[in-house]
């Protein structure tokens, strides 16, 4: 499409502002949003038109922006003031200003796109899934502001505008997870998100405090010089890596920050296929994408995000491989792939990252559009109940098949060149670790894909009671239509990797100071044997248990890490509540008591004197005035010794 | 959407036109260009007067009396009104929200006329009252108290607003309410240190005649407690005054002539604890705080509001004014135990307010862990930091009234406040939910709402003066986001009980004052500039008073 466009309107590309472009097409979902809460909040036909046309423009803009981005690549930005005033500092801090604005370049341009597309489509989806339910026109407006929320963050400028969008992302992922607020579990995943993701948006304030402080400075093109200029220690610039990487962790579900995903799938199929695909599970790969000039500048920081990286994506295929529950089992395919990405990224394979990031967006948005049909049609989540769906639900089978297939790398899906690429970089420098840790990878995930695949729709649907396997129908013209368009971009954005006509993408995406890689060919067959490898054995492995069910449980649950840490936290504060709560009512407030014995006591007095109420009330606070100035008295004088 | 965006930039960027001399009309004419632009780009103005200037003739000259006394007049003749039937207890609750809807848009538009005055005060009134005293009735604000007196404006009348319910003695208990507004604003408004003491004193007395006349089970003993710590507060607040008038030379009670007399000795001590504590009891502080909880959740629900939005904005005024603006050296000295003071008073407010089964009482412990924020602020005594604050105060005193009057609603509909016995009344209440959770993401400071630009601004200020403190700070931050997801889903998630399916959603008078305050929280949140433009000056002007 965007090939089309750059062909079809040359002559514009060359002095249409893509700031300006990219600028509407943050805006449209927000206008969007604004439209359907003002004008069509009633309507559930017109709330849906102006979804549709709201994502369409944004995919129009978006599209526009990549084609000038892809024919002159650049970095532009536009700023405006958000608050900016006078503090009498003396130097560079006389004048205190926060900017936001947005910024085009390849890297932003193309997870744009990417953004807009999936937004789109999963709106289409969402149209017919959803129409009868309750809150259909909220779920709308939700996941357009989520779409705006994530643009903002891809487009952000500076740390000030990120955390602004970011804290917005959080938002639109807690609304999303709890959409079905009557249903407690999603009510509780919902929460568990927002302790999860807060805790990220705590950590990125931190860093952000912690930056601004060493460098007075937000904006992530001038702190890009900054960073290497000197001004701050190898260890203040660790510090500050990490803490973005923590907030990252979060969202991109590293291991042990991973609690909230499996939750996520609460979510109605195409709020989870937002929220998991292309806006929160993604914001946090971005950010270290975006941010890649501070973890350059901090080699430690880089051996972090690999290994973290690594140990995830390894950790969460075998968790996959072990899974009971479908949608459990996609989240941690999901997962796996984000650990790779973060590999990747720590490994200096930036633009085989991001081109992995964005061709797998749009097959994680199809597994759970997908699931989200298979689970309708089969009312369950169990694996062992299902079976043989392939003949009966065609299309959902083929799609979710083909995007399994393009995520664990078999080729020539698009998942088999990013992973290429990546396991190209990391084999010419002979990075051993790092590429075994991919490759390991790569292998299980593909084992978990393959198994997942033919346990849900090869052999016969298991028999279950009152259930006929025989009313099973395929997912509705729009789901598949939006499940087709999904898949057919998941399996054409992986050949970007090879330079057609001069902009290939990992020579377009890059990072200041790494050459771009190409894929090499023996690195592109390593990948795809393991993919292969790693396919087979799942197919051979459908239907049998894998691990004895006690340790299974434990997998499923990502080994009690995040009910360990909600255990703890619950009980650490509510012994901690009722400790306060005991010392203000038996410590505090018998000193206390003092005082109020003495306003009773002074009622009472008068009370015999038969004096009138309002007497009454005038003398006790006339008492208790003195008798609090008498006290204060002391008590200061006391205070001024110590302090004098 | 770009045109807003120019439009935020008009309001928000330096314009070398603001001239410290008022030279719009102080109507607003409904333009961008009534907005006072924020910062010349010279440094801080002299602090030569202009007294002459600002007294325009364009805003009469009693405009801030006005907005002081017109409350408590209607309420003195509110009490003379009869009150027998049900229309004359209307025309009664009407008067009263002519009155504070008067002042209210008074100070909407004295916000617009206002520009900066230049390192003096603006709309001063001052009178002759009781010399031998050095004092006067003196009256004048600069930016924080505009933004204060903007503050207890809005809260009195969505608070006048929400007290439809009112059966028992209308006319007594709307004549308190405007005489905690009478208070409110001439506490905020008063240049003088005798006629503060006395405005401080009239919210306490009228909270605690309104707890023990209209409140819930418990409110005698509230009352005694809201009482006995209030006039403590105004008792220190006194004493304070009264030595620093003795031994300042020369001998006054004005506060502007008091901030260039020079205290010098052990006495500065003295004064300077004495008056935190006094301050430390409204924000409220621990261990100062049992009080807080208490006169919220057995005050009527408006008045709940009231005293958890407004008084612990008074609270940290007074901090402002006195300890950041008069006391900055000794300060400086003892920051080391402000913190402590203020770590203590967040983490604590944060855990108690988990462990609450009343919500009001969750809500009071939650203002409390936020205000503890404005005394970072002050104790990092850096510009930006407190430009936060005083954003902070305005945003988490309207939210935590927003939620102190939702939560009296849904207490009337349900009858409970227990947040075991609540659940699911988001398909009853919607709207109830929708503005509980502006409230209360107000507070947790997510972007686009009022309390993200007071908070983000509070840290960034405070980190480079208090780096561990600052980093307690944004952990502790979360148990507000804690505490207001799990409240929010304990109450209006789930699936509803069997006695909570014939609820009735709110009404339009309640919806109204709902919306009024989420729809500040919402303008404040994108356009906060709105606010630091005025308020910045009167920092400027508090730390050059506060050094020099």
């Amino acid at each position: 499409m965007t090939l089309a466009l750059m062909l079809a309107a040359h002559g514009p590309l060359d002095t249409w502002s893509p700031t300006l472009m990219v600028a509407l097409a943050l805006f449209m979902p927000a206008l969007a949003a604004l439209i359907i809460l003002t004008f069509t909040i009633d309507s559930r036909r017109g709330s849906a038109l102006m979804a549709i046309l709201g994502s369409l423009a944004m995919l129009g803009f978006a599209a526009l922006a990549t084609a000038i981005e892809v024919v002159h690549p650049g970095h532009l930005e536009s700023a405006l003031t958000f608050l900016q005033f006078f503090t009498g500092l003396p130097g560079g801090a006389s004048e205190f200003s926060l900017q936001w604005g947005v910024l085009a370049d390849p890297l932003s341009a193309v997870v744009l796109l990417a953004l807009a597309l999936v937004s789109l489509l999963v709106t289409l989806a969402s149209l017919e899934s959803v129409r009868r339910d309750e809150g259909f026109i909220r779920l709308l407006i939700v996941m357009l502001g989520t779409t705006f929320a994530m643009a903002g963050v891809v487009l952000a400028t500076n740390y000030f505008e990120l955390f602004v969008f970011w804290v917005l992302t959080s938002l639109g992922g807690y609304l999303l997870i709890g959409h079905r607020w009557r249903v407690p579990g999603a009510v509780r995943a919902a929460r568990h998100a927002f302790l999860y993701l807060g805790t990220g948006d705590a950590l990125l304030l931190i860093a952000i405090v912690y930056i601004f402080f060493r460098f007075q400075d937000l904006s992530f093109s001038r702190l890009s010089l900054a960073y290497t200029g000197g001004k701050v220690s190898a260890n203040g610039l660790l510090i500050m890596a990490l803490l973005v990487f923590g907030a990252a962790m979060t969202r991109a579900a590293q291991l042990p920050l991973h609690g909230w995903m499996t939750g996520a799938a609460e979510a109605p199929a195409p709020a989870a296929a937002l929220v998991l695909s292309a806006t929160v599970a993604v914001s946090g790969v971005y950010l270290v994408a975006r941010t890649y000039d501070l973890f350059h500048a901090s080699p430690r920081a880089l051996v972090v995000v690999t290994v973290v990286g690594g140990v995830s994506a390894i950790a969460a295929a075998v968790f996959a491989l072990a899974q009971d529950q479908l949608k459990h089992l996609l989240t941690y395919v999901t997962m796996s792939n984000l650990g790779v990405m973060m590999l990747a990224l720590g490994a200096g394979a930036y633009s085989a990252a991001v081109l992995h990031m964005v061709g797998s967006t749009f097959a994680v948005a199809v597994l759970f559009l997908g699931a989200g049909a298979v689970t309708a049609a089969m009312r369950t989540e169990s694996l062992r109940e299902m079976g043989g769906l392939l003949p009966r639900m065609p299309v959902v089978g083929w799609t979710v098949g083909l995007a399994l297939a393009g995520i664990s790398g078999i080729p020539p899906l698009s998942g088999f060149w990013s992973r290429g690429a990546i396991s190209s970089w990391l084999l010419s420098p002979r990075q051993t670790g790092a590429a075994i840790a991919a490759l390991a990878a790569g292998l299980l995930v593909a084992a978990a894909a393959g198994r997942g695949f033919a346990t849900v729709f090869l052999g016969s649907t298991a028999r279950r009671r009152r259930f006929e396997p025989g009313r099973i129908q395929d997912a509705p013209p729009l789901t598949r239509t939006a499940l087709w368009l999904l898949t057919v971009l998941s399996l054409v954005t992986g050949w970007w990797a090879l330079p057609i006509a001069g902009h290939g993408f990992l020579s377009l995406v890059r990072a200041v100071g790494l050459k771009p890689a190409s894929p090499s060919v023996g690195a592109l067959g390593l990948t795809a044997i393991v993919a292969v490898a790693g396919f087979a054995l799942g197919w051979a492995l459908r239907g049998t248990r894998l691990v004895p069910r006690p340790v299974g449980r434990a997998v499923e649950s990502g080994l009690y890490v995040s009910h360990a840490v909600a255990l703890a936290v619950r009980h650490t504060v509510w012994a901690g509540a009722v400790a306060l709560g005991f010392v203000d009512h038996h410590v505090l407030d018998r000193g206390v008591l003092g005082v109020e014995d003495a306003g009773t006591l002074v009622s009472r007095t008068v009370r015999r004197l038969r004096l009138g109420r309002v007497q009454q009330t005038t003398l006790g606070l006339l008492v208790g005035v003195l008798l609090i100035l008498a006290a204060a008295l002391i008590v200061t004088s006391a205070g001024f010794k110590v302090s004098g | 959407m770009i045109s807003v965006l120019s439009l935020l930039t008009a309001a928000a960027s330096p314009s070398p036109a603001a001239s410290p001399v008022p030279t719009a009309s102080p109507i607003p004419s409904g333009s961008v260009s009534a907005i006072p632009t924020l910062i010349p780009s010279t440094p801080i103005p002299t602090t030569a007067p202009l007294i002459p200037a600002l007294a325009s003739p364009q805003l009469p000259a009693l405009l801030l009396s006005g907005m002081v006394w017109v409350p408590v007049i209607v309420g003195a003749i509110l009490l003379l009104v009869p009150q027998r039937t049900e229309a004359e207890r209307a025309r009664v609750r009407l008067f009263a929200i002519i009155a504070s809807g008067f002042v209210l848009v008074l100070a909407v538009l004295t916000w617009y006329g206002f520009a900066d005055q230049g390192g003096s005060f603006a709309f001063e009134e001052q009178r002759s009252w009781l010399p031998a005293l050095g004092s006067s009735y003196h009256l004048g604000i600069d930016g924080i108290s505009l933004a204060l007196l903007v503050l207890s404006s809005l809260l009195s009348f969505c608070a006048v607003l929400a007290s439809t319910r009112v059966r028992e003695r209308p006319g007594l208990y709307f004549a308190l309410l405007l005489l905690m507004e009478t208070g409110l604003n001439g506490a905020f408004a008063s240049l003088d240190g005798l006629l503060l003491a006395l405005f401080w004193a009239m919210p306490i007395v009228s909270i605690f005649l309104l707890i023990a006349g209209w409140g819930g089970a418990g409110r005698k003993r509230a009352a005694w407690k809201a009482l006995a710590f209030g006039l403590c507060s105004t008792g220190l607040l006194t004493l304070a005054l009264l030595i620093t008038a003795a031994r300042a030379t020369p001998s006054t009670l004005d506060l502007v002539t008091l901030h260039q007399a020079a205290l010098r000795g052990p006495v500065v001590g003295l004064v300077f604890w004495l008056s935190l504590a006094a301050f430390a009891i409204l924000l409220p502080l621990v261990p100062v705080h049992t009080w807080f909880a208490d006169a919220v959740a057995e005050a009527p629900p408006a008045v709940g509001a009231m005293i958890g939005g407004a008084l612990p904005a008074l609270g940290g005024y007074g901090l402002y004014r006195v300890i950041a603006g008069e006391f900055a050296g000794t300060l400086h000295h003892v920051r080391g135990a402000i913190l402590v003071l203020t770590l203590i008073s967040l983490l604590w407010g944060g855990i108690s307010a988990l462990g609450q089964d009343d919500l009001a009482r969750a809500i009071a412990h939650l203002a409390m862990s936020r205000s503890a924020l404005v005394l970072l602020a002050v104790a990092s005594a850096s510009p930006v930091a407190l430009n936060g604050g005083v954003l902070l105060m305005v945003a988490s005193g309207m939210g935590t009234a927003l939620l102190l009057l939702v939560t009296g609603m849904v207490a009337e509909r349900t009858g409970t406040r227990s947040l075991r016995a609540l659940a699911g009344l988001s398909g009853r209440l919607p709207r109830a939910a929708v503005l509980y959770l502006i409230g209360g993401l107000a507070l947790t400071g997510v972007p686009g709402l009022a309390g993200f630009a007071g908070m983000l601004l509070v840290f960034l200020g405070a980190y480079p003066v208090e780096r561990t403190a600052t980093t307690i700070a944004i952990l502790g931050s979360l148990l507000i986001t804690g505490l207001v997801i799990w409240t929010a889903e304990r109450i209006f998630f789930g699936s509803i009980g069997d006695a909570h399916l014939r609820l009735r959603d709110l009404g339009t008078l309640e919806l109204t004052c709902g919306t009024i305050l989420a729809a500040m929280l919402i303008l404040l949140g994108i356009f906060p500039g709105l606010l630091v433009s005025n308020v910045n000056f009167g920092i400027l002007n508090l730390l050059a008073g506060a050094t020099g």
